[in-house]
């Protein structure tokens, strides 16, 4: 079986990697923006289409909600799920995003949360 | 508000009038002080709050109409009521000159003592009231600045509580992942090269946050006036050396260059740890905002003054924010993309402040930064 696309939007590097370490192990094959504005950029990208979209939100350049506005608007890339990781749970909901996982994240939210989005 | 007695001063070359004046106030509760002369009078208006000023119009040497101008031309005399005493039957004029002079009020000899006591209560409470407003108003401004202060120490506290926690994730999802791969007996296929990358990312993650640790430590020894310094005796072109050393990585990851210029042979009594910490944090800054840039870092002596200079030709501090980057919490506004607790220049400048030197920094917008650090040689 091919291995499903991940993105990660996350501008802390050590967050960056360690994610995209344990997703790896998982079978995941995994791409990483480090701010919004690269996350659209690598959104257009992928392929195949990434099965979910893991947002951080204080980002610099563009954050997270400049990067959902950005992707909501675009019929392209409006309808790939997006869960949020932030330590910010209202702000986070707010948003209204597929899922939410808060900081500091955990290895059992990570996971169902990719998975629930990558059946 | 503490209830002191409010002062009198009696000014009177005549020792009767003075006594007779004692006798009738002595339930007041005042304060009374006396003056024999014009002279005396000024002397003690310098160094008391007066409720009121008593003074004798007509006095051997200064009399009471230059007395009293004397009085309105001293700063803590300038608005304190003089209330003229005089046995003279007044003219027009002389009432005028009076008032000219500063009096606000005059008495008739012999004294009325219901009269004077009337007064007297109306100036002293007058006093009173001026003092309450002044304390408010400085209560008022405390309160604001108190206000001002938590609040910065708020919004620090979350943005450090926010620093802290970041560490935590990567830390959390490699021991959560290892322990679940353990249990699912799939550990054995993480290849050696990821085991030992994910290894060093926690190790870092561990530093990281015993770092952060130490610089609220810091600056709560800096607050207390606890920051003591342990002197020795060493040479400060190496001990750069050594810290420009110990960026080699990050120095290379950061893609900066760094020119050294070390005079050797620059020796003090300083305290190695402390300036140490003092120029990682001037290079981890210059690194900070100066990355892929050169950076140029010297040693120098300057005949008192030991000299280090680092030079970053990142994107430069704002001439408004370059008091502010030495103040605790604060950090330069196009700074907020970059983490870490802020507190690197502020703890840089404190310790060189308690070795007895100081730290300069020049710098425009775009055109990098220039740290000057200077410590005494002896």
């Amino acid at each position: 079986m091919r291995p499903q696309n991940v993105l990660i939007v996350e501008d802390d590097k050590a967050v960056q990697e360690m994610m995209q370490d344990v997703l790896e192990l998982q079978g995941f094959r995994v791409f990483i923006a480090s701010d919004g504005a690269e996350g659209i950029e690598r959104l257009r990208e992928i392929a195949p289409e990434p099965c979910v979209i893991l947002l951080d939100l204080m980002m610099p350049k563009a954050n997270g909600w400049q990067f959902l506005e950005a992707q909501r608007s675009d019929p392209k890339l409006a309808e790939y799920p997006v869960v949020i990781c932030s330590a910010y749970p209202e702000s986070a909901k707010s948003l209204k995003p597929k899922a939410y996982v808060p900081k500091p994240i955990q290895f059992n939210d990570l996971l169902s949360a990719v998975k629930s989005n990558c059946a | 508000m503490p209830n002191h007695a409010a002062k009198i001063l009696f000014v009177d070359d005549h020792p009767a009038n003075i006594l007779a004046l004692h006798a009738s106030l002595r339930d007041c509760g005042y304060t009374l002080i006396d003056a024999s002369s014009g002279y005396e009078a000024v002397e003690h208006a310098r160094e008391h709050d007066f409720a009121a000023i008593l003074l004798d119009v007509q006095m051997p040497g200064l009399d009471g109409f230059e007395t009293a101008k004397l009085l309105r031309q001293q700063k803590r005399s300038k608005t304190t009521p003089i209330i003229f005493v005089t046995a003279n039957h007044l003219t027009e004029g002389h009432v005028s000159k009076g008032y000219g002079a500063g009096a606000v009020d005059y008495l008739f000899k012999p004294i009325n003592v219901e009269i004077l006591k009337a007064k007297l209560a109306v100036f002293v409470e007058m006093q009173r009231q001026a003092l309450l407003l002044k304390e408010t108003a400085v209560r008022d401004r405390e309160n604001e600045l108190l206000k001002e202060a938590l609040k910065i120490r708020d919004d620090f506290l979350s943005m450090a509580a926010h620093e802290l926690k970041t560490p935590i994730t990567p830390l959390n999802l490699q021991m959560q992942a290892f322990l679940s791969m353990l249990n699912e007996g799939t550990f054995g296929r993480i290849e050696p090269e990821r085991l030992r990358r994910m290894l060093e990312t926690s190790n870092e993650q561990v530093q990281r946050l015993n770092k952060f640790i130490d610089e609220l430590l810091d600056v709560t020894r800096i607050s207390a006036g606890r920051l003591d310094l342990k002197r020795e005796k060493f040479d400060l072109g190496e001990l750069v050396h050594s810290v420009v050393r110990s960026f080699e990585a990050p120095l290379r990851a950061a893609g900066c260059d760094v020119r050294l210029d070390l005079d050797s042979g620059i020796v003090g009594q300083w305290d190695r740890f402390r300036l140490e910490q003092a120029v990682s944090n001037l290079l981890s800054n210059a690194l900070k905002y100066g990355a892929r840039h050169p950076i140029e870092v010297a040693v120098k002596n300057g005949g008192k003054m030991a000299r280090v200079k680092v030079k970053d030709n990142g994107i430069g501090i704002h001439p408004e924010d370059q008091g502010r980057i030495f103040e605790r919490f604060e950090r330069s506004t196009s700074s907020q993309h970059n983490s870490g607790l802020g507190l690197g220049l502020y703890i840089a400048n404190q310790v060189v402040l308690r070795h007895g030197g100081t730290i300069r920094v020049a710098s425009r917008p775009g055109d990098g930064a220039e740290f000057v650090l200077n410590l005494p040689l002896d």
